[in-house]
């Protein structure tokens, strides 16, 4: 399946729509956690094969100075595993967003937060999607790694997913701009499912 | 929580279960956690698990538990960076590695109208000994693929993989200059013949301390194979590498071996090269360049520097 016939473009717009409501969740939660309101910017979607995804990886890994790394199991119709990439400096911001002062950031703290945020904006909009589509999914705990070469990257790039969807986002605070990035990897059986809950909830809207 | 207390599975299942209220206020305790901490049910429902346990983060634990009554998801305290929510001992007797229980733990939403949130904590000490043991098998794996054994010097294959790394930080950060420098024994051959292989090898060591003494720890240096040594130099000149080069050779000249009742003296040879965006692809075409440098500095006398412009 190359990437053209992946998800045509009406299947595109309306994950799109999809993801916007989706992110709507994620915002509201971030505001009530953490009581600050932040922003998360339209979400853009790119659909990658998992060849040009590992160039797309390393690609960041060179711009990030040091990239976090965050992966997060997902079980049901809509199975894969979801990554979050964020710079160390963006993670710093957060860290501060979180409400931490600059004295008591290390990198358990750092480790910590963006672990929670993840947590946070995964659950939401992959929960979100799910219901939207009408699916049940269930998450395992999130795991952290930092990644700080295109080497080290190599040490855990082992991706067995055909086909990879990428929704890249910036966090607002009103103080900080924080970059990261969602990478939603499905497995083709969860694409295939995705593709016929997108025609489905078309028909019905 | 009356009907948990006499549930079966809450308290019979090999995990810990604890009910709390989004002020953090403990409402239920399954029998793991009285025999794990010692603490009846009885002894601590009702109270704040931040007061009975003063080192748990409030201000963190408050944040997950309002997280999972947000997103009505779970959500996680895992080993790492936390290590335990709850103190308890390590009852393991055999290979103990940590002192304290080491837990991974799901929140749940358990209540969501009266904003009650149920924690798992899993015994996960056997698996992260296990793990830690490797990571640590994993270092020293990594440690001795990339090093020299005699000299404990980088070896050359890891010096491939750190010359590529710093050549992309180099384009990262508008082309910071790497300068290499390429060096050998002058007439090696000669003193590995009339002294031994034992005394070479004295002689490579001894080389080996001279070039870290002489190199800043952000420097490369690593045994090419043989007599033969190469540094990179990140963010450094031709002219500052060129004067470190000259540097080593004055100390190896002045160096002096003392070998039973005899003193034994050698020399270098060094060749010198920047890398240039333009004329090299790669590390590797700078290296060789560096290498002809080195060719023409024994060529023509050899216990010289010479520079490949």
């Amino acid at each position: 399946m190359s990437d053209a016939n992946f998800l045509n473009s009406d299947q595109k717009d309306c994950l799109q729509e999809l993801m916007n409501i989706s992110y709507g969740s994620a915002t509201a939660a971030i505001a009530d956690i953490i009581g600050k309101f932040a922003k998360l910017s339209i979400p853009k979607i790119t659909t990658f094969t998992s060849e040009s995804f590992r160039d797309y990886i390393k690609n960041k890994v060179e711009e990030y100075h040091v990239c976090y790394l965050v992966s997060q199991l997902i079980d049901g119709k809509l199975s894969g595993e979801n990554l979050f990439l964020i710079d160390d400096k963006s993670l710093t911001n957060l860290a501060l967003e979180f409400g931490l002062s600059q004295d008591e950031i290390d990198e358990d703290e750092l480790k910590d937060v963006v672990l929670e945020i993840t947590n946070i904006i995964s659950a939401t909009t992959s929960s979100k999607l799910a219901e939207l589509i009408e699916t049940d999914i269930l998450f395992s705990p999130p795991h952290v790694e930092v990644v700080d070469s295109v080497q080290s990257l190599d040490e855990h790039y082992h991706v067995e997913y055909n086909h990879i969807i990428i929704i890249s986002t910036i966090i607002e605070f009103e103080e900080q701009n924080i970059n990261s990035e969602l990478v939603i990897m499905l497995k083709d059986d969860s694409i295939s499912y995705m593709k016929k809950a997108l025609d489905k909830v078309m028909d019905e809207y | 929580m009356e009907l948990l207390n006499n549930n079966i599975i809450f308290n019979t299942i090999d995990n810990g279960i604890m009910i709390l209220d989004e002020n953090l206020n403990i409402k239920a305790w399954n029998k793991w956690l009285e025999v794990k901490t010692g603490i009846k049910s009885k002894e601590i429902v009702d109270h704040n698990i931040c007061e009975r346990f003063p080192y748990i983060g409030q201000k963190k634990l408050i944040r997950k538990v309002k997280s999972v009554l947000i997103t009505k998801n779970a959500s996680f305290f895992s080993v790492e960076p936390h290590e335990y929510l709850l103190k308890i001992k390590s009852n393991i007797i055999m290979g103990k590695v940590f002192t304290y229980m080491r837990q991974d733990i799901t929140l749940v939403p358990y209540d969501i109208e009266r904003k009650l949130v149920c924690l798992y904590i899993y015994d996960h000490t056997k698996l992260h000994a296990s793990s830690e043991k490797l990571k640590k098998l994993n270092v020293e794996l990594k440690e001795l693929s990339s090093k020299d054994p005699l000299t404990q010097l980088y070896n050359r294959r890891y010096f491939a993989e750190a010359a590529s790394t710093m050549q992309s930080l180099s384009v990262r950060n508008n082309h910071h200059n790497i300068s290499i420098i390429i060096l050998d024994v002058d007439n090696f051959k000669n003193i590995n013949d009339t002294y031994g292989h034992a005394i070479g090898d004295k002689v490579i060591v001894s080389l080996a301390r001279i070039l870290e003494d002489n190199c800043r720890k952000s420097d490369i240096v690593a045994r090419f194979g043989g007599e033969e040594f190469v540094i990179l130099l990140y963010n450094t000149s031709i002219t500052f590498a060129q004067n470190i080069a000259e540097n080593i050779r004055k100390n190896v000249e002045d160096f002096m071996m003392e070998i039973k009742d005899e003193e034994l003296k050698f020399t270098l040879s060094l060749g010198v090269a920047q890398f240039e965006p333009q004329l090299d692809k790669d590390i590797e075409c700078t290296i060789n360049r560096a290498d002809k440098a080195l060719y023409r500095a024994k060529t023509s006398g050899k216990n010289k520097v010479l520079v490949n412009l």
